[in-house]
């Protein structure tokens, strides 16, 4: 037995009285300035995506030839239109689709793409093109700079090393592995004295604990909650790390920007069931989080960006894998998003060493989460003027 | 003059308060043996033993202290250089420089994230704990020029063909001037000045050929500045003084206690004593400011105060708690050591809390006393020290302990219950 038990304490603590005091739940940024503030979900799907086997061409006779054992048979997609269809385990995401709630941006990619997972995730975090710029800030970091100083601005939820998109001058991610650590260990009495915290130090930490108390049994009850289930019960990494971005919105706690990983994607061998694989869980869990946020009433607030490095080459390796290519779709989710297919699909009859040009630039897409969701001018942040696709309703 | 010498009085006693209050501002929350001492030997023989303790004791707790330093740089690990330090934090018979060095690790901050490199990063706090009482403009040189801070702010892509202002920016903004004093002419031109400055080898090294070897002019001087002229500038301009006078403050003073012309008055005495960072801290450290009913116990302490603070007190030097593992409370707490947030830096006083924050503070107090800071657990034993210091109730003693006013009456026996509680309360997270 602990000598203190956590979960007793904890629950005696619930009995005490809260009488008095509202909570304000983030001691530095005020419920006024987090209110109603839009949230960007971004997920990193590391590893560098198969587009060509997640946004798959019709009736194309390169891909055919390509992909002998990769190459997926119609009844193994989902149809979107004549010419293009998702790889059949992306049901949730189709789903979305049919819903008028997931844009997909197909090709998109750079100038003189790089194949190296390094450089070439440290183009799309730094939305620069020049290595020179890589060892910078990336353009979420630079993004927030703009914006509110105080509160926690982004937070990371990985056990990864923080990715460079997320750093800025003057705002830092916070990092969160689980919710483990919003857990209360010590009940608080009361926030008694806590009036006057504006001038006051003590009366300031005494509101603090007290809002971290409620805040933290908030979230308790919020990871608890069993209306919306499937969410928390998606198997695996990613669904954990999703359902604990879902508990932390639900939760008020305050960050514009909530990033995760989704790792496993350089496919260089037996890619067909590994990447069917990844992309059921990644459809699944992108679908059952925006449920749990649309049932929070809070579709209006969240949109979800989801790209990866790079695409891989369409001829596939002798290993019944795919090695390191160029551009590939990227996905933007959420009730505000414009659904709809973005973008021209890459010309498979033009291939340099093995891999397509990319038809949108990167930067066309950042320009409208910059502008149309994040209410931040692009060319301050890119750092030059670009045409920008309308990815928002 | 603000910054007059205090002595002790009837309306201001040297007393249980104030013993605490030094300790605690100017290095770590003292154990109870440290107050009798401050009560039997009064003010100057205690402040004396702040600012200079027995130089034996620091050579002996140095070569211990470099051993394991070593050690975690050899072994390449950032969780042992944090260790490394939080180690020195809890040990050294001298808090006020390790106080310093923190001070000056957010002042140059410099994060191991990008810089990547266990053995500079080593070097670079040790340059600033060897630097840190003494005049501000070797520190500036030596923190400047060394390869942490170049790879941290990207030196070497700042080339005369290829001019990269992260360096004089922050220079400027954060490490001297502050902002709006000087404009965007002066950072372009401090840039060219600062091209040409590289890491080889992992030393410093100036390299002629990228050096803009022109005419600058920056800041109302005109010359063909290089480095080392540029810092040289920047050291005479009263805004430099201005700036370190405001971040000695910082850390001496709680919110609102000190108005402008009492931070003017320090930088005064900065600049006519070449920036000496020690005399000014004395200076602090006698004056009546310093010691003024308003200035005791408002300031938010930081981790490293708080849980350093709190070892300290309850005596745990000779068996102290996992420092691999109090690292981690760091990082929970928002005070990951050697990796700032920022070149920011911390925030520091009310930033330092958060729901997240607060709730990793009582985390922290709980797994003290509950023993789960150490690798195999090892539960406090409440009753040890009230019995050592001749105490009837341990929940006298701990008030008394961690609290800075005459405590409510506690009926308590050694309740660790009670301890946590006491650890985590306002009166504690205030120094």
């Amino acid at each position: 037995m602990d000598f203190i038990d956590r979960r007793e304490w904890f629950r005696r603590s619930a009995m005490l009285s809260f009488a008095g005091t509202l909570p304000m739940f983030l001691r530095s940024a005020t419920a006024a300035e987090t209110n109603g503030e839009k949230i960007l979900v971004v997920v990193e799907l590391a590893g560098g995506n198969d587009g060509l086997n997640t946004v798959v061409p019709l009736n194309d006779d390169t891909y055919h030839a390509s992909r002998k054992t990769l190459r997926l048979e119609d009844r193994e997609l989902i149809s979107i239109n004549d010419s293009v269809a998702m790889h059949g385990a992306m049901r949730g995401m189709a789903d979305l689709f049919e819903q008028n709630r997931l844009a997909i941006v197909q090709g998109v990619g750079y100038p003189a793409p790089s194949r190296s997972h390094e450089i070439s995730a440290s183009v799309w975090h730094t939305a620069s093109t020049d290595t020179e710029d890589h060892d910078g800030y990336g353009w979420i970091g630079r993004a927030l700079d703009k914006g509110r100083a105080t509160g926690p601005t982004s937070l990371l939820v990985s056990d990864r090393e923080t990715p460079r998109a997320l750093r800025g001058r003057r705002s830092a991610p916070i990092a969160v592995d689980n919710l483990d650590e919003f857990r209360a260990v010590v009940p608080m009495e009361s926030a008694a004295g806590a009036t006057d915290h504006e001038s006051n130090v003590s009366g300031f930490l005494r509101q603090a604990a007290f809002d971290a108390s409620v805040t933290a049994e908030r979230i308790a009850g919020i990871a608890k909650r069993t209306e919306v289930g499937e969410l928390g019960r998606i198997p695996g990494k990613f669904g954990r790390q999703l359902k604990t971005i879902s508990d932390l919105i639900l939760s008020d706690f305050g960050p514009r920007v909530y990033y995760c990983m989704h790792e496993g994607y350089d496919t260089h061998a037996d890619q067909l069931g590994l990447h069917a694989s990844l992309l059921g869980t990644l459809s699944r869990s992108l679908k059952a989080f925006l449920d749990d946020i649309q049932a929070a009433g809070l579709a209006d607030r969240v949109a979800v960006l989801c790209f990866s490095e790079f695409g891989r080459q369409v001829q596939e390796n002798a290993s019944g894998g795919t090695d390191h290519g160029t551009a590939g779709p990227v996905f933007l989710a959420g009730k505000n998003v414009q659904g709809g297919l973005f973008g021209k699909a890459p010309d498979l009859t033009r291939l340099r060493d093995n891999a397509p040009d990319y038809t949108t630039d990167f930067r066309a897409v950042y320009a409208s989460v910059l502008e149309d969701w994040m209410g931040v001018s692009h060319e301050s942040i890119i750092g030059s003027r670009r045409e920008r696709l309308s990815l928002f309703s | 003059m603000s910054w007059s010498r205090w002595q002790p009085s009837k309306a201001q006693p040297w007393d249980h308060r104030r013993i605490t209050h030094l300790w605690r501002r100017a290095g770590f929350a003292p154990d109870w043996g440290m107050i009798q001492n401050g009560l039997r030997e009064g003010f100057e023989p205690t402040l004396e033993r702040v600012l200079h303790p027995d130089s034996s004791t620091v050579e002996a707790f140095e070569e211990l202290s470099q051993t394991i330093g070593e050690a975690a740089v050899g072994a390449e690990s950032a969780d042992r250089l944090r260790a490394w330090w939080i180690f020195r934090m809890i040990v050294t018979p001298y808090p006020l420089q390790e106080r310093m060095t923190l001070l000056w690790h957010n002042h140059f901050a410099t994060s191991n994230d990008k810089v990547n490199d266990i053995a500079a990063m080593y070097e670079q706090n040790q340059l600033l704990r060897e630097h840190s009482l003494g005049p501000f403009g070797p520190l500036l040189h030596a923190v400047i020029k060394h390869p942490a801070m170049l790879k941290w702010l990207d030196a070497e892509s700042n080339r005369k063909a290829h001019p990269n202002e992260n360096l004089a920016r922050e220079l400027l903004e954060l490490f001297t001037l502050g902002e709006g004093h000087y404009s965007e002419r002066d950072v372009t031109e401090a840039a060219r000045c600062l091209t040409g400055w590289t890491v080889h080898s992992r030393k410093f090294l100036f390299h002629q050929e990228t050096h803009d070897a022109g005419s600058k002019h920056l800041l109302g001087a005109t010359g063909r500045f290089n480095g080392d002229q540029l810092l040289d500038l920047l050291l005479l301009k009263p805004s430099t003084a201005w700036r370190i006078a405001w971040r000695l403050c910082r850390m001496f003073f709680g919110e609102n206690v000190l108005d402008e012309p009492e931070i003017d008055s320090l930088a005064e005495l900065l600049i006519h004593n070449q920036l000496n960072v020690g005399l000014a801290v004395e200076t602090i450290l006698r004056s009546e400011r310093f010691y003024a009913d308003e200035n005791i116990g408002c300031r938010v302490a930081s981790p490293a105060e708080y849980m350093i603070g709190t070892v300290r007190a309850l005596e745990l030097g000779n068996r102290p708690p996992s420092t691999l593992l109090l690292a981690e409370r760091f990082h929970e707490q928002g005070q990951d050591l050697f990796h700032p947030p920022t070149v920011f830096g911390w925030e520091e006083g009310r930033q330092w809390i958060n729901t997240r924050t607060i709730l990793a503070r009582q985390a922290f107090a709980h797994d003290l006393v509950g023993g789960a800071l150490y690798q195999a657990r090892r539960p406090f034993d409440t009753a040890l020290l009230p019995a050592r210091h001749g105490f009837e109730t341990a929940g006298q003693f701990y008030s008394r302990l961690f609290s800075r006013v005459r405590p409510r009456s506690t009926h308590d026996g050694a309740s660790a219950e009670t301890l946590v509680r006491l650890i985590c309360d306002t009166e504690n997270q205030l120094v």
